[in-house]
């Protein structure tokens, strides 16, 4: 009884806040600290994410994109600090945010034993879905991403590529509320590079909330709502790409350009012709 | 460095230790004869000897080298010659296990000293370091032909290559234990000295052929043994070459495992009481061990015991006929032993084999219990049934009656059932996660401290029947009747897998907040 009042609430608020216009955080994060050794690879991190949104993180290498991204799964505990995904703790009901979310990690290694459509079983019976509905989006998905006819092979055969649809269909099977993407376009052909960031905004008219990271600053531009841009673990700047070229005063600039600024990195000729020698 | 010292301090405790029994064995009219004419086959037969155990040793390291990686190996795609790949490997591999030979050699060098024969160890030494690189050569020619052959064979057979794959994975192994059990290979070496003189159109048995002839007086047949044991040498290191060349870079395989339309149904595991999450995780763990080369020497596991065990009793030498009730109880002991360590050992690593796609399960909504219970399962499916039949067919056998079956039934049912939680509790407290070189699926001091502590607990989880048996036959004493030994070995079961399941599933837990990195 407690349970369903609860769910009552939470629809009705969730139909209020749509109707009024106010956003619904999917993620919140607050002071977030997290050291590995003596390495801090995230620092005092905050971070709101609305709900519905595709929501970028950028950054150099080791700027803490990953460890932040595995934190929100609760992959990872944090030093210091909350994460809350649907206002939910992370910590307090892992197995519930596990369940809400798809993830899609930097380099994503399968069980190379099992074939293509026995590791997307496994997936989709580890989030209890029913038999019906299994087949039906596991054959779906698979028609989708041209991995039909290639679905009973072991694994250990397939080219990068096809692991990594196998791995994005994995993280859709359940119908997350939140994707949280580490480089998923990474090994995908055109085609079915374009199918996935096709669906990525058709899930956020749906609701679904995307974080993902990208290095390809075209494609962060060119789907993100909002931006956030990490460095040394710390976040540098947040906000749309028309917000994050009026902080860097660089009017009708690139991605890239303010990208290069704000990473401090924006001269990069000497080092070309230096490489180039 | 450091393999350098350990050859050397080796080198140094061998010698000392033969040359220390060689003294001893001059001094005693009765025994010298029979160290004599044991120093002079052991001369013989070490550059076979060598031969064989780095072909072993190579073929071994192969089996449990994940696939995955011998297919990405970055050496590939560097710019280097297939001679110079084949020549660093052949060395590294002989590296690796230069400790045998440096035990051959230091053992051989005082026996040679007491036979007077000094000049003939250096031959010795030369060619058991050439049979040593000669086995080290034919391993990298056994990898550039599987290499081809197994790309072409999957591509045409499927699921029937993966089965065959490990039963010949499993063959192998038991070989390699009974070729290296100690009574087996005396009386192969005696054997083997006798039908030497026969063996001249066997190209891998010419360094022995040149000691004999050598230690013969015969120089012209030792010389053209030697010539043709370097020239072997040479000829297969040309063909390593050539096959290196020619089959640069592994093929990645597509292994088709079915040809039918998905169509997933309700798991039959769930009748046994599995939910779906359990079920998932249980069916992938078995195709695990099915499928994955680097799983089969833990299937090899209660064979290899089992052969180790009974081969002492069973060789003619030992004058015993094997048979009676007495060899069915050895028998039954050693498998259930076998069984015990299988238990042990496949549940140290099922939480390890993960490797770094634990991902799959940390980012899941799987809960520890669930866990722990799927991977006990896993385990349990396959020995529990197995300790059974094999109680049946040893007690049909061996003509065990209705007292001794039952026992050899709960007991054996209750030590795989400890031995899986005792297992479990340490690979999830030592998980290792890494791949390369190859999988170890749980750490070095998880390993010792899983051993001794399923010891420990299999011994005290069978203590109340040994008493029960044994007590009254060595001390005339009766403690435990029958059914007191059922009952207390039923609660030992009970208390410490229930332990061991809570520590499992607390180290699990862990696991699953913080996934290793």
């Amino acid at each position: 009884m407690g349970v369903q009042i609860t769910l009552y609430i939470s629809s009705a608020a969730s139909m209020l806040g749509l109707r009024l216009g106010m956003t619904l955080l999917a993620l919140e994060m607050h002071s977030v600290k997290k050291n590995f050794g003596t390495i801090r690879a995230v620092n005092d991190l905050a971070l709101t994410v609305g709900q519905g949104t595709v929501h970028g993180l950028l950054g150099p290498n080791g700027s803490g994109k990953s460890t932040t991204m595995k934190m929100i799964l609760g992959l990872l505990r944090p030093d210091a600090g909350n994460i809350k995904v649907y206002g939910m703790d992370v910590a307090s009901d892992p197995l519930k945010i596990k369940s809400m979310i798809g993830y899609i990690p930097e380099s994503p290694r399968l069980y190379e034993f099992l074939t293509g459509v026995e590791y997307l079983d496994f997936v989709a019976d580890v989030h209890s879905l029913s038999p019906e509905l299994k087949k039906e989006r596991i054959t779906e998905f698979l028609n989708a991403l041209e991995l039909e006819g290639r679905e009973n092979e072991m694994i250990s055969g397939y080219s990068q590529g096809m692991k990594q649809k196998i791995t994005i269909i994995g993280a859709l099977l359940h119908r997350p509320k939140l994707l949280i993407m580490d480089e998923p376009l990474a090994g995908l052909d055109p085609r079915s590079a374009r199918i996935v960031k096709d669906l990525i905004q058709k899930l956020s008219a749906e609701a679904v909330t995307t974080i993902f990271s990208t290095h390809v600053l075209e494609i962060a531009e060119a789907m993100c709502d909002r931006i956030t841009i990490l460095y040394q673990g710390n976040v540098l700047a947040e906000g749309t790409v028309p917000e994050l070229r009026e902080k860097a005063e660089m009017p009708g600039s690139s991605l890239e350009d303010l990208f290069l600024k704000l990473t401090g990195s924006g001269d990069v000729r000497p080092i070309v012709e230096a490489l180039a020698k | 460095m450091v393999i350098v010292a350990v050859d050397l301090v080796i080198f140094a405790v061998t010698l000392g230790l033969v040359h220390f029994s060689f003294n001893l064995a001059s001094n005693i009219p009765d025994i010298w004869p029979l160290a004599s004419g044991f120093a002079k086959d052991t001369l013989q037969s070490l550059p076979a000897l060598m031969l064989s155990f780095t072909i072993l040793a190579g073929l071994l390291f192969e089996l449990s080298q994940s696939s995955q990686f011998a297919s990405s190996d970055i050496v590939n795609f560097l710019p280097i010659s297939s001679s110079e790949y084949v020549s660093a490997s052949v060395l590294s591999t002989s590296f690796i296990y230069s400790v045998i030979l440096s035990i051959g050699l230091a053992a051989t060098l005082p026996m040679a000293l007491a036979l007077g024969t000094p000049s003939i160890w250096i031959l010795v030494a030369g060619l058991s370091v050439s049979s040593f690189l000669l086995g080290s050569i034919i391993i990298e020619i056994l990898r550039a032909a599987v290499n081809r052959v197994s790309s072409a064979f999957y591509r045409k057979s499927g699921r029937a290559t993966l089965i065959v794959r490990l039963v010949i994975t499993v063959l192998v192994l038991v070989f390699v234990q009974i070729a290296f059990n100690p009574n087996f290979l005396f009386a192969f070496m005696r054997t083997f000295i006798g039908g030497l003189d026969v063996s001249w159109f066997i190209p891998i048995l010419w360094p022995s052929l040149t000691i004999i002839n050598a230690l013969r007086g015969l120089e012209i047949y030792a010389f053209l043994y030697g010539v043709g044991s370097v020239s072997l040498l040479l000829v297969m290191l040309w063909v390593s070459v050539r096959l290196r060349a020619a089959y640069w870079v592994p093929v990645n395989v597509s292994v088709k495992v079915s040809s039918s339309v998905y169509a997933p149904g309700r798991s039959s595991l769930g009748r046994l009481g599995f939910g779906v999450v359990g079920s998932a995780i249980i069916r992938k763990d078995l195709r695990s061990m099915v499928r994955r080369r680097e799983m089969a020497r833990f299937l090899a596991i209660p064979i290899v015991m089992a052969i180790a065990m009974i081969l002492p009793f069973a060789l003619p030498s030992f004058g015993e006929t094997p048979s009676g009730p007495s060899f069915y109880e050895l028998a039954a002991v050693a498998l259930f032993m076998g069984m015990g360590i299988f238990s042990l050992l496949t549940s140290m690593i099922s939480i390890g084999q993960e490797g770094s796609a634990i991902w799959n399960i940390c980012s899941s909504p799987v809960d520890p219990k669930t866990l722990v219970r799927a991977k006990a399962a896993t385990i349990l499916l396959i020995s529990v049934p197995a300790s059974v039949a094999m109680t049946v067919l040893i007690s049909l056998f061996g003509g065990f009656g209705v007292n001794a079956f039952f026992a050899a039934l709960i007991g054996g049912i209750c030590l795989v059932t400890e031995e899986s939680f005792v297992g479990l509790a340490v690979g999830a407290a030592f998980p290792d996660f890494s791949e390369i070189p190859r999988s170890r699926f749980v750490t070095v001091s998880g390993s010792f401290l899983g051993m001794i502590l399923g010891t420990i607990i299999g011994l005290v989880t069978i203590s109340p029947f040994a008493i029960y048996r044994f007590l009254p036959e060595i001390l005339g004493l009766t403690i435990l009747n029958l059914p007191t030994a059922f009952a207390a070995t039923l609660a030992l079961t009970a208390i410490l897998t229930y332990i061991s399941y809570q520590f499992a599933v607390s180290q699990a837990s862990k696991l699953l907040r913080e996934a290793p990195t």
